[in-house]
């Protein structure tokens, strides 16, 4: 189902969150030039928006560290940041939502702490117009639109805001809205599709050549900055913090020799060609990676994605 | 993968009812623990002394209201265990891990190749399944566990044949790895062979049954990958696209084979 707003009649939804408990957030860039949320409704749509630096939907479902339970008696603990409307979230980020959604929803376990915090998430996706640096989203099926991961898809065409319903509460938020004509939209669609490449997806296959593994694993400081950046790096580890009484989960990194160190300090992959097979076998083997780029950005070695990308292409 | 149970990571409260020592720096700790799910051989639970982090470790034994846990000293985590005594609380969760494929190794002759601490997880299937060969070896005769139970196995009309590396002044049986106690016509009289122990000695049993005949859909093994979470999301022991602690940690070795195409280098 395909919505036509205005502006105003986007604040005006935002709004309408707002009085229904939702902290609405939308990206604000800082003094650096980097983006990260901030609570409110926009006055404007920032058109030059690229992307938050962090994986603000993974760290709003999954926060590291996260307690969850007491030493004293067990009790678990179900933290909570209360309701969140993320508006402008970019369709690599909501397919990583989906992603994690499947991951930490639909298997054998149902994990009640992700899904407590999922229930009080609102996510209002916005289309991409123009590739960000470093990312391939289009070859991963992640962008410029989200097939998945969103309550409402938005697509700022001419001043027009279509919207697109992804979920039943989204449906219900878009419902006083005029219903639209696709005819437009599409033709702007296939305009939008031709700015952004199209890698070839056969050699984006793990397993990854070992000289390329190698020239990675050479590069690589170790710093794990790659996974905290990473939409879908949700790993964890678990620990009691000195003077607290919880436990907490908290990120743990692959390319770090700790996630695979056993008792005795033995260790199942003890090179860090090991641990680049490792990360890689589950970014494009399992195909967790959303092509949005941040590991490239933010990688001091030359060994993230951007690297893979002209050794392996 | 079916969605089934509901997950909350917070272990019970449990209390430790008797601690049995095994040998050097091995002990079997009897814990009271209600739950609401049976105990199947070749299943695991995630332990929490306080203080520390969870672990996985194999139930060797379980009646209704206990489960008999086995470990060797060898890390943090377990060297807190070892401080608990009779009394003492300790947090359980699970169990948890596919089991040993007990429908179809129950009236069928089956080998055990087992090494070391590996009699733990294999324990509940030797007692539950009647035609059974153990073949068992330990560094050194301290190190073979629950020495007691061999001769009510034994009664039953369970086979087993012990060895060692390293005898000691009394030891008067086979000397060396427990490989070297498979010989073709052990093997070809048996229908399945299940495998637990040092990944190495995993490595050269499972081959070595396989050269000897035994097909590889018919041999099993337990894999004892690192784990946090013991409910596949944590992520430690995942093997390209299978976590060991919901799609195993039993597997068959044509399983382990299949996964070998993805990893980064050998399972075992």
């Amino acid at each position: 189902m395909l919505k036509r707003l205005t502006w105003e009649q986007v604040r005006e939804l935002l709004k309408s969150l707002e009085e229904r408990g939702y902290a609405v957030l939308y990206p604000e860039k800082n003094d650096f030039g980097d983006w990260f949320p901030r609570q409110g409704i926009p006055d404007n749509w920032p058109e030059d928006f690229s992307n938050y630096l962090f994986p603000v939907l993974r760290e709003a479902v999954l926060p590291s560290p996260e307690p969850v339970f007491r030493i004293e008696d067990y009790s678990p603990v179900f933290h909570s940041y209360g309701r969140i409307a993320f508006f402008g979230v970019r369709p690599c980020d909501a397919t990583a939502l989906a992603y994690t959604d499947a991951f930490y929803l639909e298997r054998l376990f149902r994990d009640k702490h992700y899904e407590k915090r999922r229930r009080d998430i609102f996510v209002i996706a916005v289309a991409c117009t123009r590739p960000c640096e470093n990312s391939f989203c289009r070859t991963m099926d992640a962008g410029p639109f989200a097939g998945r991961g969103f309550d409402i898809q938005m697509y700022p065409v001419d001043g027009v805001w279509y919207a697109e319903v992804g979920s039943d509460a989204g449906r219900e938020m878009l419902s006083p809205y005029p219903d639209a004509d696709e005819g437009h939209l599409k033709a702007w669609k296939e305009e939008v599709l031709e700015r952004f490449p199209l890698l070839d997806r056969e050699k984006l296959r793990y397993p990854i050549p070992p000289s390329v593994r190698k020239f990675l694993a050479d590069r690589c400081f170790a710093c794990g900055g790659c996974i905290w950046l990473c939409p879908t790096c949700t790993c964890y580890n678990e620990r009691t913090p000195a003077g607290m009484d919880v436990v907490v989960r908290e990120q743990d990194a692959c390319l770090l020799s700790g996630y695979h160190r056993l008792a005795k300090g033995a260790s199942l992959r003890p090179t860090m060609e090991d641990m680049m097979g490792f990360r890689y076998e589950c970014k494009l083997g399992i195909g967790s990676c959303t092509g949005c780029g941040r590991c490239s950005t933010t990688c001091i070695g030359y060994a993230a994605m951007e690297a893979y990308l002209e050794k392996a292409l | 993968m079916k969605v089934s149970i509901d997950f909350v990571n917070a272990p019970i409260p449990a209390a430790v009812e008797e601690v049995v020592d095994e040998g050097p720096d091995v002990k079997t700790f009897v814990i009271r623990y209600s739950r609401s799910r049976e105990v199947l051989p070749g299943q695991f639970v995630m332990i929490f002394p306080d203080r520390m982090w969870e672990i996985p470790i194999s139930v060797a034994h379980a009646s209704r209201e206990t489960i008999h846990l086995t470990v060797a000293r060898v890390g943090r985590v377990t060297s807190a265990l070892f401080r608990l005594g009779g009394g003492d609380r300790i947090g359980v969760r699970g169990p948890y891990g596919r089991p040993w494929p007990m429908d179809i190794l129950r009236g069928r002759r089956v080998l055990f190749v087992v090494g070391g601490l590996g009699l733990a997880p294999v324990r509940m299937a030797i007692e539950q399944l009647g035609d059974v060969t153990l073949v068992y070896g330990a560094r050194n005769p301290s190190l073979l566990l629950y020495r007691n139970l061999y001769r009510s196995w034994e009664k039953e009309g369970k086979r087993i044949l012990l060895t060692v590396d390293r005898p000691d002044g009394e030891w008067r049986g086979h000397v060396g790895v427990v490989t070297t106690l498979l010989d073709g016509n052990l093997v070809k009289s048996h229908d399945y062979a299940v495998v637990a122990g040092p990944p190495i000695m995993m490595k050269f049993a499972s081959r070595m049954l396989e050269e000897l005949g035994m097909d590889s859909d018919r041999i099993f093994l337990t894999l004892e990958n690192h784990m946090k979470c013991g409910v596949g999301l944590c992520g430690h022991c995942r093997i390209g696209d299978r976590y060991v602690c919901v799609d195993g940690p039993v597997f068959s070795l044509s399983e382990i084979r299949n996964l070998e195409g993805w990893a980064s280098g050998e399972v075992i």
